[in-house]
Formats: structure tokens, sequence, C-alpha cells
């Protein structure tokens, strides 16, 4: 009984933090429009010679050039923190596998940008639609990264992919430069994840890794395209 | 031939009365409005040709809004804005009679090319009229 009361309290935290961060990052996109358009409007007065100064015109320039790329930057992020903030709000919804994958390395790029390891992507070009839950799929992704990263030395890789098989979609994760030879890195780590090995099983995804070769290794999560209704009814 | 006429709809001033001012520095009229029935009111005082709107506002939702320009003048033309991650929202204004949508911050240059799009779209349907 207090598992279960500790399950709703915990699933209701987590709906909470989603609806808190879905509005402030709302918000936060007003403010970065303001911030466009005003600095927006100086571009427009400096490129209507308002400012006769050559040198102070071109130090302008720059400046409102900056602000509107760190702007562009910032909208962006929001952009994906909003995406990211809204995919628990339903369980069960029909996606793109790219978006969810891209959502999520929005903010995963920053833990590998500290550990200097370089993050790069290589997509297959079109995958079909998959429906499943895509909270659950980030999830799973976020697990892997996790398990990865601390694996790898400074200067590392690691590269997403995705695929398509008959029924299915993929991702793999290729991480480049570990930092012992003598075990897979994170395997046993991913095994005993009991949350992630739950995540696998709800969705009927599954994993495989193995070690490309001295350095290497490849873990490839491949996802049903479509959840079967007697897993569905788990969510 | 009359000049185009913008309705900015919004609820951050500053936003609205920003993009009022790089329109008029295009030698675009534009005016704005910071609540639903502000607009409202303004859309039956002086028919603007194009209506730029938020989807979220206090007092009125954008669709609310949106739906009311359409019973007072149908061939009015409304460019849905919208804060949200997806574009599930702009989609929905679409849906209801919206020319099209785009995302805040808006690139003020693919805005002008959509006003522009609009606008041609409303004259045409004036001139069958």
């Amino acid at each position: 009984m207090i598992e279960k009361e500790i399950e709703i309290l915990r699933n209701r935290q987590l709906e909470m933090a989603g609806r808190l961060l879905a509005g402030f990052s709302h918000e936060l996109k007003n403010h970065l429009a303001i911030i466009k358009e005003s600095n927006g409007l100086i571009a427009d007065l400096l490129s209507m010679g308002r400012v006769e100064d050559p040198a102070l015109r071109t130090r302008f320039e720059k400046i409102t050039d900056t602000i509107n790329k760190r702007t562009l930057m910032a909208a962006e992020m929001a952009k994906h923190l909003n995406g990211f903030a809204h995919r628990s709000d339903t369980p069960l919804s029909p996606f793109q596998l790219h978006d969810v994958l891209n959502e999520e390395l929005a903010f995963l790029s920053r833990f590998a940008n500290l550990k200097s390891i370089s993050l790069s992507l290589s997509f297959t070009n079109a995958l079909p639609v998959v429906y499943t839950d895509p909270s659950l799929v980030q999830f799973i992704f976020a697990s892997l990264f996790f398990h990865i990263l601390p694996t790898l030395k400074s200067g590392g890789k690691i590269i997403v992919s995705s695929g398509l098989q008959n029924s299915s979609v993929s991702f793999g994760i290729v991480s480049e430069g570990k930092t012992s030879s003598d075990t897979v890195p994170g395997f046993d780590a991913v095994e005993h994840d009991q949350a992630l090995q739950a995540a696998l099983r709800v969705i009927g995804a599954s994993l495989s890794i193995q070690p490309a070769d001295g350095r290497n290794i490849i873990i490839i999560c491949t996802i049903p395209l479509s959840l079967k209704s007697d897993a569905a009814s788990t969510i | 031939m009359n000049k185009m006429q913008i309705l900015i709809v919004d609820d951050e001033v500053e936003f609205a009365s920003t993009l009022v001012e790089r329109l008029a520095l295009r030698g675009i009229e534009a005016r704005s409005a910071n609540r639903g029935e502000e607009a409202v009111a303004l859309v039956k005082a002086s028919a603007p040709d194009v209506v730029i709107l938020d989807l979220k506002m206090p007092d009125l939702s954008g669709l609310e809004v949106l739906s009311r320009i359409k019973a007072i003048d149908s061939s009015i033309e409304v460019i849905m804005l919208t804060g949200h991650g997806s574009s599930a929202a702009g989609i929905d204004g679409m849906e209801q009679g919206a020319f099209d949508y785009l995302m805040k911050p808006v690139d003020l240059t693919a805005l002008l090319g959509k006003i522009e799009q609009a606008y041609k779209k409303r004259t045409g349907e004036r001139e069958r009229q």
C-alpha cells in the first residue's frame, strides 16, 4: 500500500514538474521575443544610418549580431525545454524518433561538453512515425548516455545514430575512446539498472551492447513501431 | 489603392509596440492591441487586412479572438504567434481559419513574407466579393 502511494506521489510530482517547466519555458520565449525585437529595432536604426560615426556603428552592429545569435540559441533551448516538459502529457502518442532524441540531446550535449567529449549525429534520413511512450524513450536514451559518459576519456566521441528494421526503429550510441579496454564499459551498470530495464520492458524495446574493437562500444536500442495493446495497458 | 493595414495583438506590450515600430520603418502601417476584447473592438472599427495574433492572452484566448474576427469579416487574414515548443497549437489555429502560424521569437523576414502572402489572399478575396 505504501509503495503504491509512493508511486502515485512520484507520478504526481513528475506531472507537476512537467507543467511548471512547460509554463516557465513558454514565458522564457516571450521574454526572448521582446529582447529579439528590441535588438532588431536597434539594428534597423543602425542600418538606416541613425548613428553617424562609422566606427561606432560597426561596433553596435557587432553587438546586435551577438545579441541576435545568442537570443536565437536561447530560444532553441527554450523550445526543446518546452517540448521535453510536454512529452509526458500523453503517455502514448505518435512521434518521430529523431524529434525526441534531438530534444534530449539539446540538454545532454552540455554534459558531454563539460568532459570534452564530442557528440555527433548520424541519423537515417526518414523514419516512420513511432507510436509508444516518448518520455520512456527519452528516459532510456538518457540512462544509456549517463552510463556511457563516465567510461570515456576527455577527447572521446559519442555518435548517435538511428535505423529502421521491418517493424521497429532503433537508435544507436557508438562511444569511442573508453578508459579501459578489458571490459565493456557500462555493460554491468546497464544490466543492473532496474529502472532502465523496466522502461525497456514497458515499451517492448531491447538492447544490444557490443565492443566494436578495443576502444569502441556500440549500443543499439530497438523499439517496436507500435506498442502492443497488452503492454500499453501498463502505461 | 488602399494601404495595407496590420493589427498586432499581444499582451506583451513591449513586443507589440516594438513590432509596430519595426513595420513602420518598412513603410507598413500597423497598430497594436494588448487584450483580446480590445483587438475585437479595433477589428470592428478599422477592419485591418492582416492580424498578427498571439495564442495566449489573459482575457480571451487567441483562438477565441480568431473566431470573433472571422465572424466580423471572414476575409481578414490572421497569422497566429505561438510560444509553444510544438506546432500543435498553430495547427489548431489553421484548422479554425488562421492563414498560418509562426513560432516565437519571430523571424522578421519570415513574418514579412507571411504578411505579404496573407495580404495578397485578402485583396484577392475582396476583389472576388
